[in-house]
């Protein structure tokens, strides 16, 4: 069959921004406990390349996804242990995470470089829905794990707005030191979602590896993970609107297949850009738009502080 | 005395031989401190006596160096302050701690078992509405932190901590901030705790007639150690400021009269917005004459802090207009301020009025560096800097040693008596002040309040503004009072400044007064 356009752009739109997601929601985690974590792309590349050898060598996408998590958790566990537990500087140590991550997978990914995975994620086509003309192809056959990347955002919010936990986990990162008066774990709480939060992240990769290339390559998350980290802020820290930002994003990072398919005379650099610009002009925006609102599409208050009882 | 000799209710609380180091610092010393169930008990020291931190110890936010603690007779450690809830004992700190961009029903059941595990808006709302019923204590559930007067956001603090079945409840200087007409509400309101419901109440406080008024006993700390504990009705105010301050203290009113000069300051209808954008300052009046203090009373948040930053061309006015010795400076910045000799003492010294870090020398040279001797063409000169610094020290009576030593090591006292120094000696016409002696000891205020009556007694003018109604009173020539960003009243005669009226303005009650 041959795709529209438009229906290729949104296509594309789907298939890049549901790592996005992924990565964004793991994010969203980490930050609305009061961590910033720049080194999103390093654990990306960490999930991409354990949830590739796992999966080869067990045999079996599940494992292999559970792999991809416990490798992201793992490497955001020490993240975690430097910022959260002795208080180090969230963004050098982010930055050291970075690339930590970078060449610490291209090391160990190495014997598996180049091969194709033998076991990658499936497609689903959703019954009834994936027959509707014109969209159906488009949006429901895809891999499975884009769909629970799709579902991730409504669960986070669920969570964090109508239940006590979620309360206590805002908390955290608005104002850690009424939350540790008012009984709330303040260290655990942010060390376990950062942690979390890196699991998702693991997962995002391993959307690559054994989803969208289904091979591994050392970088190949190719900035993937920062445009996550700009769908965290654009969405103002709001979960449902990660969903927004993943696809306008995943759509702009995919102009670039499509203007050379449609024959735009345009630089592939400018779009490329593109994404980010737009964070900025979100970032601009918000700060306009809710300067009288202190409580209101804010990054949480404690973001990126360390938490000392007493201060 | 002895803790059982008088009064027949068990001990609730026993703490024996405590002690808390913060680095050198013993901030307390071998304290041994008695709560007899159903008591108000009032902790009375100094800034820096040891009141906060030993309570801290009390209700699990720090754990003591050396010492034990017995809760109903049963030796207890305390690892958390939700480890001392549970054990009955909460504490209302001097900064509420609460989150100011959640609501104040999200506040309640922030952190709290007893929050339903599933919780919509709707559901903790009206949840906090039952529980305001029950302890009487007045709260909107849908508001946010921010929106509320600081008085408001206290009651929201003790309303949680009540919540959560604190029987032992320990309010840290609960009157600091309020205005005279929500103290008594809040006084109306331990009472009713004490005697209807048996709770037990400490009652934290550097203010001697208020501990007497509301406590049955009254313990003494002094830089660190237990000075005594006493039954209320055996105490004078002058034995416990006493035990307080190791000496007597006498507050009298040390202002000789002065020749009033020409109009330093004028500000006509100053208006002004917060930092959200909302009106701060609506048609303020202000003159200040040479000679003059005027003092500006209100509660925090009444827009001191802008008043003080227009009239500093910190803060831009939307209307009004300024004029600093027949100089127009309603569009003017700060250094335009500074130069037509207006100082300022900020209301956080080391927020905006210091460098911490940087050395006393540095800190004294601020308002001088870019004039000779300090700077001769784009070079500091190291050695006027210095000299600079010392002729400073010597003017405010500070003496130093070592002008390079950050002023970090400086005492709050000092590093105040710095900064006005430093004020004073830029600019000799007008002197914006605000809330100067605020966490100071009493001899260092009796320092800083000399300072700015001789000051005042070689023709400066100045403005003094601060939440320390006490201090408006002495040192004033004239107050004004300052309530939801307008003047609502004035009191030009000193000998007939009335704490109470000017109180009841602060608060909003009155519309109009002399």
């Amino acid at each position: 069959m041959e795709l529209e356009l438009w229906q290729a752009a949104l296509l594309q739109a789907i298939v890049i921004g549901s790592p996005i997601l992924l990565a964004a929601s793991g994010e969203l985690l980490g930050q609305r406990v009061g961590v910033f974590n720049i080194g999103i792309e390093g654990v990306m590349l960490m999930g991409a390349v354990g949830g590739f050898m796992v999966a080869a060598e067990a045999g079996n996408v599940v494992v292999g996804l559970i792999g991809a998590a416990a490798f992201g958790a793992g490497f955001v566990f020490l993240f975690g242990l430097a910022t959260v537990v002795l208080r180090a500087n969230q963004v050098v140590a982010g930055f050291g995470l970075w690339l930590l991550g970078l060449g610490l997978s291209s090391q160990i990914g190495r014997p598996y470089t180049g091969k194709r995975a033998e076991h990658p994620i499936d497609h689903w086509e959703i019954p009834g829905l994936h027959e509707i003309p014109w969209v159906g192809d488009i949006l429901f056959e895809h891999l499975w794990l884009a769909y629970v990347a799709f579902l991730i955002p409504f669960f986070i919010a669920l969570v964090m707005f109508r239940t006590r936990h979620g309360l206590n986990i805002r908390s955290v990162g608005e104002d850690p030191g009424s939350a540790d008066a008012a009984g709330v774990s303040v260290i655990a709480w942010r060390l376990a979602y950062v942690v979390f939060g890196g699991a998702l992240i693991g997962l995002s990769g391993a959307f690559l590896s054994l989803g969208t290339t289904q091979n591994w390559t050392p970088f190949m998350t190719s900035g993937l993970g920062w445009i996550g980290l700009a769908v965290v802020i654009f969405a103002g820290w709001r979960p449902l609107l990660l969903i927004v930002g993943a696809y306008l994003f995943g759509g702009l990072r995919a102009l670039d297949f499509i203007a050379q398919s449609g024959g735009w005379n345009v630089p592939p650099e400018i779009l490329t850009m593109l994404p980010f610009i737009g964070t900025v002009a979100v970032l601009i925006l918000g700060a306009w738009r809710y300067r009288h609102r202190p409580d209101a599409g804010a990054a949480p208050r404690a973001l990126g502080q360390a938490f000392f009882r007493g201060s | 005395m002895t803790s059982t000799d008088s009064g027949n209710a068990p001990l609730a609380v026993q703490m024996r031989g405590i002690v808390k180091r913060f680095d050198d610092l013993v901030a307390v010393n071998d304290v041994d401190f008695d709560l007899r169930a159903g008591e108000v008990h009032a902790l009375l020291g100094e800034n820096g006596a040891g009141k906060t931190t030993l309570m801290n110890v009390l209700s699990g936010l720090l754990r003591p160096d050396r010492g034990h603690i017995l809760l109903n007779g049963e030796p207890t450690r305390i690892r958390s302050p939700r480890d001392a809830l549970r054990r009955g004992i909460g504490m209302v700190h001097q900064h509420y701690r609460l989150v100011h961009g959640f609501t104040v029903a999200e506040n309640i059941h922030l952190g709290w078992d007893a929050s339903p595990t599933v919780l919509t808006p709707a559901r903790i709302e009206e949840r906090t509405r039952e529980l305001s019923d029950r302890f009487h204590l007045d709260v909107d559930p849908a508001a946010r932190i921010w929106q509320l007067s600081v008085g408001e956001q206290q009651r929201v603090a003790i309303l949680r901590t009540l919540a959560r079945g604190a029987r032992i409840l320990i309010l840290d200087e609960p009157t600091a901030v309020l205005a005279p007409g929500e103290t008594d509400k809040l006084f109306g309101m331990i009472r009713q705790l004490s005697s209807e419901s048996g709770r037990t109440i400490v009652f934290i406080s550097h203010k001697l007639e208020e501990a007497l008024e509301i406590s049955d006993r009254v313990t003494v700390l002094r830089g660190g150690r237990h000075m005594g504990t006493h039954a209320a009705e055996d105490c004078t105010p002058r034995m416990l400021s006493q035990e307080m301050v190791g000496r007597s203290i006498e507050f009298t009113r040390q202002r000789e009269p002065v020749e009033l000069g020409e109009n330093a300051l004028v500000a006509e209808a100053l208006s002004t917005t917060d930092d959200r954008g909302l009106p701060a300052l609506r048609e303020v009046d202000v003159t200040v004459r040479a000679g003059e203090i005027v003092g500006v009373a209100g509660v925090a948040g009444n827009g001191q802090r802008e008043l003080s930053e227009t009239l500093t061309g910190l803060r831009a006015l939307t209307a009004g207009r300024i004029q600093v010795g027949g100089q127009d400076l309603s569009r003017a910045h700060a250094r335009d301020f500074l130069a037509a000799g207006v100082g300022h003492i900020p209301e956080d010294r080391y927020a905006s009025g210091l460098v911490l870090t940087e050395s006393i020398e540095h800190n004294a040279i601020l308002r001088a560096f870019q004039h000779p001797p300090v700077r001769r063409g784009p070079l500091l000169i190291q050695g006027a800097a210095r000299r600079f610094a010392r002729m400073l020290a010597k003017t405010v009576g500070l003496s130093i040693s070592d002008v390079s030593a950050p002023v970090r090591s400086l005492s709050g006292g000092n590093a105040q008596r710095l900064l006005t120094g430093r004020e004073l000696n830029a600019s000799a016409r007008v002197l914006v002040v605000v809330h100067p002696t605020r966490g100071l000891d009493i001899g260092a205020i009796e320092e800083v309040q000399q300072v700015l009556l001789r000051a005042r007694a070689t023709g400066v003018a100045i403005l003094l503004i601060s939440e320390d109604l006490n201090e408006v009173m002495r040192l004033s020539d004239r107050i004004l009072v300052l309530y939801r960003g307008a003047i609502v009243g004035e009191f030009t005669d000193p000998e007939q400044f009335n704490l109470e009226e000017i109180g009841l303005l602060m608060g909003g009650a009155l519309a109009a007064a002399s």
